[in-house]
């Protein structure tokens, strides 16, 4: 499964299993992504907060 | 959706030059602590200011979200050495050479530091760590040594790899678990940014040195990078040895821990300020599960 990055919209490959709040990166830009959602699956950008 | 500000901050920057960012580095300093460091390089062979993925996040704050920096992917490669190195006791190493925040601490039975080709102003030097840390380090508490007899233990170290496990024995998972029990009943201070278990520890640093010490592997220093390292696991599968990568629930602070036997794991626990010990369970009430990964595997 595939989805598109949020920042620079190329194509993100994804295990079926992700559970929401898992993080995910974009190998093209970097971006750190979070699953948002599980059905429909969606994901948006995880920013850690600095300690 | 994300802004325009995100996507600037997040972008990787491929190619910049080097003046265009020690020049944006020394008029930061120098707004943020009223001095600019003189910078200097002594030796072309870096090009940018390298950083780990993991500390990207805390250099952004001393350098500026727009300072481009670039991610450090290969140690031999990318930059240059000018000498080797080890300290006496345990040396902070700053986000900034006028006194940033802590990056990491380097101890005496670390493998040898290299020191880099920046050189700043107040004796402070440019310093990465076998485990690829950089920071600013006093240069007199810079202790060198032979290249010869530093450069096998800083580039053989056996280092975790994304997307794969190291061999570990089972002897060496129960010695992880009887050790971490250990430390958990010992009153030690979490520290951030401290990798000592007599002065206080960090999460990062509590896994790091406790994966060193009974797999001889090696894992980065911050949270953020040790989370790509190996290869994941479901939440279901969480065994002995194993690090869930977890943010707390009321701020996105980044958080490693380290499962252990009978559903339990051990942490460096910023809220209750210690090594602490509880359920998995227990664990992800009070934090956001993020992921998690198998580093050592017994084959």
């Amino acid at each position: 499964m595939s989805v598109n990055c949020v920042i620079c919209d190329s194509e993100v490959q994804v295990e079926q299993d992700l559970s929401v709040g898992e993080i995910l990166d974009c190998d093209e830009c970097g971006v750190e992504l979070e699953v948002t959602s599980q059905a429909p699956f969606a994901i948006d950008v995880f920013e850690e907060e600095e300690k | 959706m994300a802004t325009a500000s995100t996507k600037s901050k997040k972008r990787r920057v491929r190619e910049s030059t080097l003046e265009s960012l020690l020049l944006a580095f020394q008029e930061r300093e120098k707004r943020r602590y009223g001095v600019a460091p003189e910078l200097t390089l002594a030796d072309s062979g870096v090009q940018g200011f390298l950083v780990t993925r993991g500390q990207r996040h805390r250099y952004e704050e001393v350098l500026g979200a727009d300072v481009e920096m670039g991610v450090l992917e290969d140690a031999e490669n990318e930059a240059t050495t000018v000498a080797w190195g080890r300290v006496r006791s345990e040396t902070p190493i700053l986000a900034s050479p006028c006194g940033g925040k802590l990056a990491s601490t380097l101890i005496p039975e670390d493998r040898p530091a290299r020191r880099l080709s920046f050189t700043a102003q107040e004796g402070c030097i440019l310093v990465q760590m076998a485990c690829r840390t950089m920071g600013w380090l006093s240069a007199e508490s810079f202790e060198e040594m032979e290249a010869d007899d530093a450069r096998p233990l800083f580039f053989n170290a056996r280092r975790a790899i994304q997307k794969e496990t190291l061999e570990v024995t089972r002897r060496s998972l129960l010695e992880l678990d009887c050790a971490a029990r250990c430390l958990a009943t010992k009153d030690i201070n979490y520290v951030l940014g401290g990798r000592s278990f007599e002065t206080g520890i960090d999460c990062s640093a509590l896994s790091q040195r406790l994966f060193e010490r009974h797999f001889d592997i090696l894992l980065p220093r911050h949270s953020g990078d040790q989370r790509r390292c190996g290869r994941r696991i479901l939440r279901s599968e969480l065994a002995l040895g194993d690090l869930i990568y977890a943010t707390a629930r009321h701020k996105k602070w980044p958080h490693i821990a380290i499962v252990l036997s009978d559903g339990e794991l051990v942490h460096a626990c910023r809220s209750r300020g210690r090594i602490f010990l509880e359920s998995v369970e227990t664990f992800l009430e009070h934090y956001q599960f993020r992921g998690a990964r198998r580093i050592g595997e017994v084959r």
